[in-house]
């Protein structure tokens, strides 16, 4: 007998990132590095903004507990470290998560509106797409404060755009007449049609969209943050800390090389999971 | 073709339009003005200052002066440095910033368009596997990390690259870092995009056609893959430019070179208006241009479009 | 002499999931001059089984046979010799004219680039070569149209212009997959008419790759039968539709709508497989009159009634 078993889509899919060692590996790392920023308090021996005027740019040690040695004022570099990454990290999801509110609220809005309105609604979006988003958010940030809410907010508003286009497409898809009547005929009800089909298409979307704004949203805070414009003292994040790394180059490398290289691998982790997940749900043969 | 382009130009202007307004509106919507925080002044000197220009008028007419400066292509006097006027910063600023932006942009497209070839007519090779992990670093790693890093290693470790200076648009010694920092993002998101693209059409089913007329390899990559393949990098090209605006201010920042970058920072905290104002409607014309540009190459790159 | 010979043809595939055969075990001549009309299901191999001639498979086919033309074997000659045989001596049109022309390119750049690649002929003699051909597949006023791009016209001048670039060359075998699938009614019975006369005036050999019975008995001389990547029933035209005995013949004869039927016959079940084939008979789960010994035993090729050229695989029909 022939029985082929048939494969639903999640099946393949996670077949497939399963198979991506890239991705697996990626996630791995980054579990390490979110499990390291999480017990901060544990492992660190000093308090990240601790300053301690006997200790000034002090090369990286095992002993005294200053893994990664120690800034300009003192401060350990190895708690600056991971505390910076919890601001990092934090800013990083609740700007996607505005991200994702504005773009599914925007794209829902106008898809189900339709006509006039969503054709306004879109040219805007066109517009939006062709601005440097840095710019306002400099000034927003500039202007109304450093407050860390408002910092959420800019970079959230910075980010919707591609989201709200793919959720619009999917709205315009719901309200297709033909495709609600032909379900109907047989014999789905609606809440059925969206949850079958509506929604894991979405899901799916809204997953990889997430993988991927959260690296473009931390990136961004650590750009505001690198030129000053970020969190505020005595918080500081890793684009803080790769500034303060940057001025203090000659002589004292650790107070950039480690923030530097906790911010970068952590984006490309993200990036590379946000990859594995889009092949995996969509590949274009690889 | 014209009408196309003329209606492009048409939608390009008020874009233009609503992000001077917009730009206008947010530095109105701010508690403080450029007079304000700095040594005390003599009130009655202040008073007729802020008469001079304009700042005691309500904001609605100080748009329409600003609007009117603005079609005489004057950005107006910079609030802060008060011998100058904004045209003068940015005509000094301007020429570093674009000469930066210009070969970044270059170097971006040219090797983007190298790498993701190679990447697509070797696939799935070690080869291509190696170009797509670095082009995937190489969006990852932010510029204001891999810029000191090389400052760091170039400059001071092994001392053979000056940094930190500028000396014209020709003396590269002094180019090659900022420039490298900046476009390394740029020439990743690029080969990523021609790899995939590439790909799509070479499995497409009119490449197929093409061999089977026992057209050589070289012919079908060259004269019926390339040119469709290169559509989304045209496309690309309009995000890009804002991108490497935006670069530009960290690079220009971390190097200390005097493009508009700096102007725009200093600007934004010095709440010197019309500097910053200027800075983002300059940019903000670069980029409509450059996408409009685009947009016309695209249409000229397929015949289907130009058209309609 | 056969034009063409193809020996024991074997393609499979190396996927993610296993290898999958597409093709197992293909056995044919193709004489000069005659028309051979390959029908089958989606998936029964009949469309990989011509594109191993041209030699356009996929990367990941693995295929063994050899296929005879010119006393070489197409399979194992050089890039370089296979090259020079496409387009010239041996064209191929495919089935969506849609998407097989490059919408960047204007047609007449598309038409002279299969000339100037073969032949050794001066740019305006092959532009009047160009005109002509797009006179002999009556696409009208070709002067003006050969500088138009290819979403300019229609989906049956598209199929036209396919054909002309196909036959530019002059070619001795045309193999034609699924030409008429993609257009309306109408204009299929006017492409086939036009491949027609130009078989005849070109004295070339056709491969029709096609799904639709009607197709075939309106334009073939020998019909091969497919199906699961094996053939199951050769003959001339009369023999199939005539003298059919295999049980998928006579399913897919069956199928043909008449005007008559209160109900449409379709054959029960679906294709099999291509990454699990079964040692036996691959259209033994959908066969009507199947026997246990079919499910284990592969049936040989053997001729009907004793006529050579009509031949069966089937253990059961006689």
């Amino acid at each position: 007998m022939n029985n082929i078993t048939g494969r639903s889509l999640w099946q393949d899919s996670y077949k497939r990132l399963l198979n991506n060692k890239l991705a697996l590996f990626s996630f791995i790392f980054l579990i390490t590095i979110i499990f390291l920023i999480i017990f901060a308090p544990y492992i660190t021996k000093y308090p990240f903004d601790d300053t301690d005027w006997g200790a000034m740019l002090q090369s990286p040690s095992f002993n005294d507990g200053h893994y990664f040695g120690t800034d300009l004022l003192g401060r350990d570099i190895f708690a600056r470290t991971l505390f910076g990454g919890r601001i990092s990290l934090m800013v990083g999801i609740v700007a996607t998560l505005v991200s994702v509110i504005i773009g599914i609220t925007y794209g829902s809005i106008a898809g189900f509106i339709g006509g006039r309105l969503d054709h306004f609604m879109m040219r805007i979006v066109d517009i939006l797409y062709a601005l440097p988003f840095m710019f306002f958010v400099i000034l927003l940030t500039v202007f109304f404060g450093r407050n860390i809410l408002l910092i959420f907010l800019a970079i959230g508003a910075t980010n919707w755009l591609d989201l709200a286009r793919i959720v619009r497409g999917q709205t315009l898809s719901l309200k297709n007449k033909e495709f609600i009547e032909a379900a109907r005929a047989t014999g789905s009800s609606s809440w059925k049609i969206i949850y079958r089909h509506i929604i894991p298409n979405l899901l799916g979307i809204v997953v990889i969209y997430v993988t991927l704004t959260i690296p473009a949203t931390i990136l961004a805070e650590s750009i505001l943050s690198f030129l000053g414009l970020g969190v505020q003292e005595p918080d500081t994040s890793w684009g803080v800390l790769v500034n303060e790394g940057a001025q203090n180059i000659q002589g004292a490398w650790w107070t950039l090389v480690f923030p530097a290289v906790f911010l970068s691998t952590t984006l490309m982790c993200l990036n590379f999971i946000g990859d594995g997940l889009r092949d995996a749900l969509d590949p274009k043969d690889r | 073709m014209l009408k196309y382009i003329i209606k492009r130009l048409l939608q390009a202007i008020p874009t233009l339009w609503i992000i001077i307004t917009l730009s206008f509106l947010l530095m109105h919507s701010v508690p403080g003005g450029p007079f304000d925080g700095e040594k005390v002044v003599n009130p009655v000197i202040k008073a007729n200052l802020e008469k001079k220009y304009h700042l005691d008028k309500p904001v609605y007419i100080q748009y329409g002066y600003y609007l009117k400066d603005l079609l005489h292509g004057d950005f107006g006097p910079s609030f802060k440095y008060k011998d100058f006027t904004v045209n003068q910063l940015i005509y000094d600023g301007l020429p570093v910033s674009m000469t930066l932006g210009f070969y970044a942009m270059s170097l971006a497209i040219i090797f983007g368009i190298i790498f993701g070839s190679i990447a697509a007519l070797k696939q799935n090779s070690r080869l291509d596997y190696f170009i797509m992990i670095f082009a995937q670093i190489g969006i990852s790693i932010p510029s204001f990390v891999t810029a000191p890093l090389m400052i760091l290693l170039l400059a001071v470790i092994l001392n053979i690259m000056p940094a930190g200076e500028w000396h014209g648009a020709f003396d590269f010694k002094y180019l090659i870092m900022p420039i490298i920092a900046l476009s390394l993002p740029m020439i990743a998101y690029i080969t990523r995009i021609m790899r995939g693209s590439m790909i799509e059409i070479l499995n497409s089913a009119f490449i197929r056609t093409a061999r089977a007329k026992g057209l050589s390899e070289f012919r079908v990559v060259v004269r019926h893959a390339l040119k469709p393949a290169l559509l989304p990098v045209v496309s690309f090209i309009g995000p890009a430019t804002a991108a490497i605006i935006t670069g530009s201010i960290v690079i220009e920042q971390i190097f200390g070179l005097p493009g508009i970058g700096q102007h725009f920072i200093k600007g934004a905290i010095n709440r010197d208006y019309t500097l910053v104002m200027g800075v983002v409607i300059i940019s903000a014309f670069f980029i409509i241009l450059f996408n409009l540009l685009t947009d016309i190459l695209y249409a000229y790159l397929d015949p289907r479009i130009r058209y309609e | 002499m056969a034009l063409i010979t193809i020996n024991d043809l074997v393609i499979k595939f190396k996927t993610n999931d296993g290898i999958v055969t597409a093709v197992n075990g293909f056995n044919a001549q193709i004489e000069k001059g005659q028309t051979l009309g390959i029908v089958g299901e989606s998936g029964s191999g009949k469309s990989q089984t011509v594109l191993a001639i041209m030699r356009l498979l996929a990367k990941n086919a693995i295929t063994t046979g050899n296929i005879i033309y010119n006393q070489q074997d197409l399979l194992s000659i050089s890039n370089q010799e296979i090259r020079r045989l496409r387009g010239n001596k041996i064209s191929m049109i495919f089935q969506d004219p849609m998407t097989c022309l490059n919408p960047y390119v204007t047609i007449g750049k598309q038409l002279l680039e299969v000339l100037l690649n073969h032949k050794n002929i001066a740019k305006n003699d092959a532009i009047k070569t160009v005109l002509n051909c797009m006179d002999t597949v009556k696409i009208p006023d070709a002067k003006r149209r050969i500088n138009q791009y290819p979403h300019e016209f229609s989906g049956g001048m598209r199929q036209r212009i396919m054909i002309a670039m196909a036959l530019l060359c002059k070619p001795e075998l045309l193999i034609a997959d699924e030409p008429t699938t993609a257009l309306d009614v109408t204009v299929q019975a006017e492409i086939i008419a036009l491949l027609e006369d130009l078989k005849k005036y070109l004295n070339m050999a056709i491969i029709l790759i096609t799904h639709d019975m009607g197709v075939i008995a309106s334009s073939c001389d020998t019909v091969i039968v497919m199906y699961g990547g094996k053939i199951m029933e050769q003959g001339s035209v009369d023999d199939i539709f005539y003298n059919s005995v295999h049980p998928y013949t006579k399913g897919l004869l069956a199928s043909i709508p008449s005007g008559l039927q209160k109900e449409l016959y379709v054959i029960p079940g679906q294709p099999p497989s291509l990454l699990n084939l079964p040692n036996g008979c691959p259209f033994y789960e959908r066969c009507n009159i199947h026997i246990d010994y079919c499910q284990d035993h592969m049936p040989l090729l053997l001729p009907v009634n004793n006529n050579p050229d009509h031949i069966k695989a089937c253990h059961v029909a006689k």
